[in-house]
């Protein structure tokens, strides 16, 4: 191996040498081959232009005609005559030799082809095992060094044996690629090597550029330096001459520091080279007295300095401090009450279990991190844990019974209560699970024991096993102590809790509604507000990462406990008044689950009411939780959205309820004008188009007539509903002395058998309501293009409605106010509105008539904006070219043709001329013979 | 056998029947006998009857009706009278509706029909879509979509363009045939349109326009408010349009528009804005003709609390 190797670089250096020598070996071959040999003159001869002619087109300049002439006969000849030279045989000889077809490949080239195809032959499938006997390979080494190598080495050195060998070798190791490369030109030894030639040669070029380049940066680094040291050794002698002051005498001493200043500058570029010159120049600046720059210099350092002024907080930094505060005042309420009472009592365990966890976070700068900070005391075995769960479990109901019982004093409303919470739970717990889709999934945001298993299981995920889980029992068991305690020592607890009227001031966001309710049971509405706020500061978002799942598991509790409240039965409006505040606000803080939980909401209201309409029983109308829901959301979101996630559910559901919602009692007239009402708030500022709430106006307003509306009318507007059972509950009787506003509240809280609904009083209080609400409406939908259509019956009705006798007189004068301001509205509409021009043309622009110029404009080129039209006329000029070149190819082919003809006619002609002239003359000679009487002479002659 | 069956049909139906044994055979008439019967035009005499009845039972033989005056060559002289006249409020509740706008909007399929009653059929369409819930307005503008695209000599119901002379002299005409115009009727915003006349042909509907149409752009729903700017392409070019398809919205509700609405991803959550957070839940500026005072024993409770607002009403 090594000695092919060997062999293999011995025959490189002979390339190289060769290479030098004779470069252009086979190619100059090739060359030579293919210089063809001009021998018609004209077909050197270039076109020629003898003037420059503005704006002709330059194409086809140089060309040779006689050229193009000659090869166009050439052409002729190989096809055309070949064809009319085989019209009158009728065999074919085909040459098959291979690349005798091929025009572009020289002798030479087709030779390589051969032996390639030779070499493949020898080498192919079948004789891959035979051995080889030297005869073939020396007949193909012969062969192709009669082309290739031989040549070149002719005159450098005699051929050996070895370097036969090597080649050999390298032919048969090379046998496998050519299997695979058809290339001619990579087939043969000898051409390879030339391409390689050629290749070395660029390299050497390059190298020798390369080395030229280095060199000429060396010669130039060198005279850098010189220069430099030439510098120095200069500088240092003028140094030492201006330190000598020989100069100070020659000079005046102004131009002196100037000069100073020049050296001062020239020296630090020199810094690195010589350190003794730095070293004296300090002295020397130092001794001259202090220019402008340094007096203003020592000025300056006296001068107070500007105060860099407080920063304004950023809203995390806010937060911080407002923990912080609450923090410190927790520890002084610690301190407080073990210094006062240190009554080991559970519910005291459980307020400062927190705190201690807070004390000990505290000092890191992760505050809410209070997970991995854990007391060790909390830390329980599986045993006891599994023990804690079916305690918990256990206590569990009695604590809801035990909450229960607190929040709600009345014992029988308890049941309805009851199924309303557990109504809620599954609400949660539905959200709980259709939330696990959304990325915000809270996972504490579940109330049930059976959830809770999976809840932590996904804490186990994301943090270590037993911890989490020993506190959350702990915590769990906390809390389920607690109602126990609650439940037994009820007495002494609220005793304790009016007395200890201090809240703690840092309060761990609740998880579930019995964490609040625990937590807010038996506070005033202030102190649960405070309670609020105070979750909120100590649970801040901005504080840290993980209080955003904590609001957001914090902010469904507290919508839940909103909802609870509303529908209690005792109403505890104002704190439902205070409540919307912090619910607001909290929404802003993390308005994508509000969205999430709002609609949540709005889903299962939905489901419920589809549930009720169908069993039809009791009432459908929304409960007073519902609406303040309802009215929460209107609030917390934009109503005048084109289309909000929140509003456009929220309005579709109260539309819904307008519409399809039977009315059965007086109850239900005054929660669906109340409906309307909040319709009417919401449509307000957007001016969207209710039919729904108009309908049931103008249902109710028809229910209040006493004339039987003609039956006709009656199939037109009032299909939705029966009218009739409607009718006795709003027909005015007798006459009602006074009319105040109807309490809501009230309403909502009386049942549906109430005598007040019967009374002629509140009938004409739900009226009031409804003409006000008719009024707003009138108002808001004032400039719809169909105003007139929807409100005059709804007017004429109210004119119907003032006529009638009972109809107090503060009613028929609203009745008649706003039954003139719909006649004005639609009287106004009357005149402005127009016929509809819904379908927009176009307008169609003018002709314009001035004259286009086209800048650069080049002539001959096609301005035509048409494009079909341009592309047209272009395929139709090419076929015109095209049809004059076939005629003209056609003609010149018949007078080809024609010259073969002619020219084979002459030369028939000629032979048979000289065939007529030797007859001729043999004839002639025998008639000159015959008279000049030779024949027989001759005859006798030779006889 | 077919026979028999066929005469213990008729002599059943002839029968007075009373109304909810009508409602029940209407229904499964035309699911059952039809294709059974031998001889079908003995049964057209119940389909009539009721037909004529009107409302509900009306609705549900009129899919019978319709395949035997379409299979069979009934002749039935008043039937689009009472199809007009069976356009009420009441049909975008009903439940058998999706099947009924599918018939209606097939037997408005021809273009043969008269100008005058496409146009009384889509401005009746029009003005039910101000009393009907947002699933009806969707059927209601899809039904006009399509009569607009097959007639298109009642474009000018939603295309008008306005020529002045033409117009006032044909508004004097009308001041004088007209009763119901008083004196307003100079007026170009001033609808011809009867909706009372039960006559297709008195209704007067090529003279007005879609108004109603124009309202609800302004629909609290969004599907309504976008469905709406279908109707402005023009719909005369029948090249460049497709008719809607009925089926799509003959069955919506509110509930299919819930879940629509419900099924959108939340992307954003824009928020309301106030200079000042509102703390109480209902103001009574906002909902006029109520208050909202906490009763005496119901604020029992919140004792040390402070009094509620006790705000009376500006209006």
């Amino acid at each position: 191996m090594a000695k092919t190797q060997n062999k293999a670089h011995k025959n490189g250096c002979q390339k190289k040498k060769s290479n030098k020598s004779k470069r252009n070996g086979p190619t100059a071959v090739a060359m030579k081959q293919k210089a063809p040999a001009a021998d018609n003159p004209f077909e050197t001869i270039w076109s020629l232009r003898k003037f420059d002619i503005l704006g002709r087109k330059r194409k086809g300049e140089e060309r040779r005609v006689g050229l193009s002439r000659s090869k166009a006969i050439d052409k002729r000849k190989k096809t055309l005559l070949k064809d009319y030279e085989r019209s009158t045989k009728s065999s074919v000889f085909v040459d098959n030799r291979i690349g005798e077809d091929n025009d572009d490949l020289g002798e030479f080239d087709k030779a390589v082809i051969r032996s390639q195809r030779e070499h493949k032959m020898k080498f192919g499938k079948k004789s891959k095992y035979n051995l080889s006997d030297g005869e073939e390979d020396d007949f193909g080494t012969s062969a192709l060094g009669s082309f290739g190598e031989r040549d070149d080495y002719e005159d450098e050195m005699p051929f050996d044996v070895e370097d036969d060998y090597g080649e050999q070798d390298g032919s048969k190791k090379k046998s496998g690629i050519l299997r695979h490369l058809n290339a001619p030109n990579v087939g043969e030894d000898g051409t390879k090597e030339a391409e390689e030639n050629i290749h070395k040669s660029k390299k050497e070029v390059m190298n020798e550029i390369i080395m030229k380049s280095k060199h000429f940066k060396a010669e130039k680094a060198k005279e850098k330096e010189e220069n430099e040291k030439l510098m120095e050794e200069l500088d240092k002698k003028f140094t030492s001459l201006e330190q000598s002051k020989v100069l100070a005498s020659l000079i005046e001493p102004g131009k002196m520091s100037a000069l100073k200043a020049a050296v001062n500058k020239n020296i630090p570029k020199d810094e690195d080279t010589n350190n003794k010159l730095t070293a004296k120049k300090p002295e020397i600046s130092s001794q001259e007295e202090p220019d402008y720059y340094d007096k203003l210099f020592s000025e300056m350092v006296f001068d107070i300095r500007a105060r860099p002024s407080d920063r304004t907080k950023t809203p995390e930094e806010i937060a911080q401090d407002e923990r912080e505060r609450l923090e410190r005042l927790e520890e002084e309420r610690q301190k407080r009450m073990s210094a006062v009472e240190d009554s080991s009592d559970e519910d005291n365990g459980e307020a400062e279990r927190p705190s201690n966890q807070r004390r000990q976070s505290a000092s890191g700068d992760d505050l809410g991190d209070s997970f991995s900070a854990e007391e060790p005391g909390t830390r329980k075995g599986w045993v006891d844990e599994i023990i804690e769960r079916e305690e918990a479990e256990e206590s569990g109901d009695e604590e809801d019974d035990s909450s229960e019982a607190e929040s709600g004093e009345e014992e029988d409303d308890d049941h309805e209560r009851s199924e309303e919470q557990s109504d809620e739970e599954d609400n949660a717990r539905d959200k709980a699970q259709s939330l696990k889709d959304w990325e915000q999934s809270d996972d504490e945001n579940l109330d049930t024991d059976l959830d809770d298993d999976d809840d932590e299981e996904k804490i186990d995920d994301a943090k270590e096993l037993t911890e989490p889980i020993g506190q959350k029992r702990s915590k769990k068991n906390a809390v389920t102590v607690a109602a126990k305690v609650n439940d037994e020592t009820q007495n002494a607890k609220k005793i304790k809790i009016t007395s200890e009227q201090d809240l703690p001031f840092l309060i761990e966001a609740p998880k579930s509604i019995e964490e609040l309710c625990a937590l807010v049971d038996k506070r005033s509405n202030n102190d649960i507000i405070v309670v609020v706020n105070r979750i909120r500061a100590s649970n801040a978002i901005k504080l840290a990462a993980e209080n955003r799942k904590k609001m957001q598991v914090f902010y469904g509790v507290l919508l839940q406990y909103f909802a609870v409240l509303a529908n209690k039965k005792p109403l505890n409006f104002e704190l439902l008044n205070l409540l919307v505040k912090p619910l607001m606000e909290m929404s802003s803080e993390i308005p994508y689950f509000s969205a999430i939980c709002a609609r949540q909401r709005i889903l299962k209201t939905r489901l419920q009411f589809c549930e009720s309409i169908k069993t039809q029983e009791g009432s459908c109308w929304p409960s007073l939780k519902t609406l303040s829901l309802l009215r929460l959301w209107s609030m917390i979101f934009p109503c005048s959205d084109f289309r909000h996630v929140v509003m456009t559910p929220a309005i579709l559901l109260m539309c819904e309820y307008l519409m399809r919602c039977p009315i059965s009692s007086g109850r239900d007239i005054a929660v669906g004008s109340f409906l309307c009402s909040m319709v009417l708030s919401i449509t307000r500022d957007s001016r969207k188009l209710c039919p729904e709430a108009i309908i049931f106006l103008r249902t109710l307003l028809m229910a209040a007539s006493q004339r039987l509306p003609d039956s006709h009318q009656e199939s037109q507007f009032h299909p939705i509903r029966e009218l009739k059972e409607v009718r006795p509950l709003l027909n005015i009787r007798d006459d009602v002395p006074e009319i105040s506003p109807l309490n809501f509240l009230s309403v909502m809280d009386m049942p549906e058998e109430s005598s007040l609904f019967a009374s002629d009083n509140f009938r004409a209080r739900v009226l009031i309501s409804v003409i006000e609400n008719l009024k707003g409406f009138v108002e808001i939908y004032g400039g719809l293009s169909s105003f007139p259509e929807t409100f005059l019956p709804i007017s004429t009705l109210l004119i119907g409605l003032a006529e009638q006798e009972n109809m107090p007189p503060t009613l028929q004068e609203k009745f008649r106010e706003v039954a003139l301001l719909i006649k004005q509205k639609a009287d106004a509409l009357h005149l402005l509105r127009q016929p509809l021009q819904m379908r927009k043309q176009k307008p169609i622009p003018i002709k314009l008539l001035s004259p286009k110029f086209e800048e650069n404009y080049v002539k001959g080129r096609d301005y035509d904006p048409d494009r079909e039209r341009v592309e047209r006329k272009k395929l139709k000029k090419q076929l015109r070219e095209e049809a004059k070149g076939a005629a003209r190819e056609l003609r010149k082919d018949n007078y080809f043709l024609l010259d073969v003809k002619a020219r084979e006619r002459a030369l028939r002609e000629e032979e048979k001329m000289e065939a007529h002239g030797k007859a001729k003359a043999f004839l002639q000679e025998q008639e000159s013979a015959f008279k000049s009487g030779q024949l027989g002479k001759g005859r006798k002659r030779r006889r | 056998m077919k026979v028999k069956f066929t005469n213990a049909w008729i002599s059943f139906l002839r029968l007075p029947l009373p109304l909810d044994i009508y409602k029940e055979v209407s229904l499964t008439s035309n699911l059952e006998h039809t294709p059974v019967l031998y001889d079908c035009t003995p049964c057209s005499d119940f389909l009539t009857r009721s037909y004529d009845i009107g409302g509900v039972v009306s609705v549900m033989s009129l899919s019978s009706l319709f395949i035997l005056m379409t299979k069979h060559g009934l002749e039935y002289p008043d039937f689009y009278d009472k199809l007009y006249a069976l356009l009420v409020p009441s049909v975008f509740m009903a439940k058998h509706r999706a099947k009924f706008f599918e018939l209606l909007d097939s037997c408005l399929k021809s273009p043969l029909l008269p100008a005058y009653l496409a146009a009384a059929f889509t401005k009746r369409l029009s003005r039910l879509s101000l009393v009907v819930p947002p699933s009806g307005a969707m059927v209601i503008i899809a039904l006009i979509h399509n009569l607009l695209r097959r007639h298109p000599s009642i474009n000018c119901l939603v295309h008008r363009v306005n020529e002045t002379s033409n117009n006032n002299s044909e508004a004097e005409r009308d001041s004088v045939d007209n009763d119901d115009g008083s004196g307003t009727s100079r007026r170009l915003g001033v609808d011809h349109f009867d909706n009372e006349e039960s006559n297709p042909v008195k209704s007067n509907a090529l003279r007005s326009s879609l108004w109603e149409v124009d309202n609800l752009r302004h629909h609290y729903c969004p599907h309504v408010s976008r469905f709406v700017e279908s109707l402005e392409t023009d719909l005369t070019v029948r090249a460049k349009t497709t008719e809607m398809n009925i089926k799509d919205f003959s069955s919506g509700s509110y509930a299919t528009i819930f879940a629509a609405e419900i099924r959108r991803r939340v992307k954003q959550v824009p928020l309301g804005f106030y200079k000042m957070t509102p703390t109480t839940l209902f103001s009574e500026s906002d909902f006029g003709g109520w208050t909202f005072k906490c009763e005496e024993e119901a604020s029992k409770q919140g004792d040390e609390s402070s009094s509620p607002s006790k705000r009376q009403r500006t209006e």
